[in-house]
């Protein structure tokens, strides 16, 4: 019995933190939910190989946060050594466009995060989607706490003139379809 | 917090909060925990059968490879409307539709993972590729002139945003070769103009930010002689590959509006022209053109410095493509939206045949752009023969192959190793 205590208490962590954390390996990973749920088994594999010594920590969440992080950094740089398709042909969602502002503009800022460089695109998810304070993704992230200021700051910045310029980006697309 | 904070938050909450894990989460984990243990056990085991299987496959394998079916002019001498050949209105399907694959068929799949080897689909059986050190991580395969380049999947650098990390050995597998050459080591491999011939990208330093460092190459043989001295690239580009007497250069980070491509000359360190959205380049040729609906693919054939532009049916754009070996066929992924400026609801393979401008879209592949797994598509080595994998779930995939003229897929349902996924295309 003493044997099956450990899963026990993975299975538990599995399922209290599977969907957060599923969630945060989606915005990770850029939009897809495949890709996702494999990050999320690996790093979920490589915490209960050494499940007892992470629950001595009494955090295994940031632990497995961790994985779930540098797995994904790993996987960008795969990504990067190939072209990758551009931002509008990316676009996921099937169907007629929503005209309405405040869904284009969501739209825009997630395939937006996407376009990050990995360690940005992580404090961005890490700090405003999980809401953790600088000093605790300095920690998942394996940096200063300045870092982490630096790397938000670039990462607002770039969103900020990426959002900044999404009103006539769409338009101009829409425009220019049809011909080059 | 200011308004893009608040705004940034509710787009990732709005967009993920409805979703939830798998209920079957925990089994798959532990699953998958379990084969990891009991293969390590199994390896050992079955190392001397699996040598045993190797010597066979090997002596099977090694017969002469497919000619290139055609064989007219190589390169575009004359623009013609393209032409689709397909149902508009096909719905996109979760699988790959087509005839069943006879059971000689050549395909010969490259697989990465947990173990690196040649699939042979008609007979099911895998040889591995010796030479390569084991990896837990895996390999990541670039395509060269005849092979493949093969460097093991780094853990991430524990270093600053986007820096190169540490470089890594290549090696060099020719296509269907049992074992792999050590070629050199560095940070990426792009294939050169000939066969033979590769670019090594290095960077100064490990922390070298590769947005914005500046990386150096250096044309080598497959052997890791070097070629000419090494030359510095703009700052923030790598190699995709050579072309002509060119590098195409790509940009490191890629941002939301088109990305711009630079066709760089080695000889004179200029950058000759910046093409929009690079979808494929060959020794030879190279095709690019807006992501639009409508818009036009161009090919600008290297030699000549001519270019032909072919339009593909309204509501439709290509990207994400790769050239047969001889340059002949261009094989594109086809997206095909509702309305101008909208986003995908279907995705379709399709081919150009640059010496005609004939676009030919293949029955059989429609998906949605939503679809869990992905097709993968490239060209068998040498030839005509073009090869699509979609992973159907667990182990199995759906591998279908296409020929110039076949009016329908050729379908092989066959389970992989566990662990193991197949590279097609340019690389993965």
């Amino acid at each position: 019995m003493r044997a099956r205590e450990p899963q026990a208490s993975f299975e538990e962590f599995v399922r209290a933190r599977s969907s957060s954390l599923l969630r945060t390996a989606f915005l990770l990973t850029g939009q897809n939910w495949a890709e996702a749920e494999d990050l999320l088994q690996l790093a979920l594999e490589r915490a209960y190989r050494h499940w007892p010594r992470v629950c001595q920590t009494g955090e295994p969440e940031r632990y497995v946060r961790g994985i779930l992080v540098n797995a994904s950094v790993d996987r960008w740089r795969r990504l990067a050594r190939r072209p990758e398709i551009s931002l509008q042909s990316a676009a996921a969602d099937p169907g007629v466009p929503d005209s309405a502002a405040a869904v284009a503009d969501r739209d825009y800022l997630i395939r937006a995060i996407a376009c990050l460089p990995p360690r940005q695109r992580a404090v961005v998810v890490l700090r405003y989607f999980d809401g953790l304070p600088e000093a605790e993704i300095a920690v998942t992230l394996g940096c200063s706490v300045g870092s982490v200021k630096t790397h938000a700051a670039r990462a607002l910045t770039r969103l900020r003139e990426q959002s900044g310029s999404a009103s006539t980006a769409p338009a101009a697309r829409r425009e220019g379809s049809g011909d080059e | 917090m200011n308004d893009l904070e608040l705004r940034l938050t509710a787009a990732m909450h709005e967009a993920v909060d409805d979703h939830h894990a798998p209920a079957d989460l925990v089994d798959k984990v532990l699953r998958r925990n379990r084969r990891r243990s009991a293969l390590t056990v199994t390896l050992a085991v079955a190392a001397s059968a699996v040598a045993l299987a190797l010597v066979v496959t090997v002596l099977v394998l090694h017969r002469p490879a497919t000619a290139p079916a055609g064989g007219s002019t190589r390169h575009p001498h004359t623009s013609k409307p393209v032409r689709a050949n397909h149902g508009g209105n096909a719905q996109p399907a979760a699988r790959l539709r087509g005839l069943p694959m006879g059971a000689h068929a050549d395909v010969l799949l490259l697989l990465t993972g947990r173990s690196t080897g040649w699939f042979a689909v008609a007979r099911r059986s895998l040889q591995p590729i010796g030479g390569l050190p084991a990896d837990n991580g895996g390999y990541a395969f670039t395509r060269l002139a005849g092979g493949w380049s093969a460097q093991p999947e780094r853990p991430a650098p524990q270093c600053k945003d986007d820096c190169a990390g540490p470089p890594v050995p290549a090696y060099f597998v020719a296509s269907g070769a049992a074992n792999a050459m050590p070629i050199a080591s560095g940070y990426a491999v792009a294939a050169g103009e000939k066969r033979g011939e590769a670019w090594l990208v290095t960077y100064r330093r490990r922390s070298s930010d590769m947005s914005t460092a500046a990386a150096t190459v250096q044309e080598i043989t497959l052997s890791g002689q070097p070629v000419g001295s090494p030359r510095t690239l703009p700052a923030g580009y790598q190699p995709v590959r050579a072309a002509g007497n060119y590098l195409v250069l790509g940009p490191v980070n890629q941002g939301p509006s088109a990305v711009l491509f630079k066709l760089w000359d080695p000889r004179t360190g200029r950058v000759v022209r910046t093409l929009p959205d690079v979808i494929a380049a060959s020794p030879d040729l190279v095709a690019y053109g807006k992501t639009c609906g409508g818009c036009l693919v161009r090919v600008l054939d290297l030699a000549s410095d001519r270019q032909v532009s072919l339009r593909l049916p309204p509501m439709t754009w290509g990207y994400d493509g790769t050239f047969s070996s001889d340059s002949r066929f261009l094989a594109l992924q086809l997206s095909t939206s509702h309305a101008a400026g909208g986003a995908a609801f279907r995705t379709e393979v399709a081919v150009i045949d640059t010496t005609t401008g004939q676009l030919t879209v293949l029955d059989g592949t429609a998906q949605s752009p939503d679809a869990r797994h992905q097709w993968t598509f490239g060209w068998q080595a040498s030839t005509h023969q073009l090869v699509i994998a979609l992973q159907r779930g667990g182990t199995r995939f759906q591998v279908a192959s296409w020929r110039p003229g076949q009016a329908s897929l050729r379908i092989a349902t066959v389970s992989l190793p566990r662990g193991t996924y197949p590279v097609l295309g340019e690389g993965g």
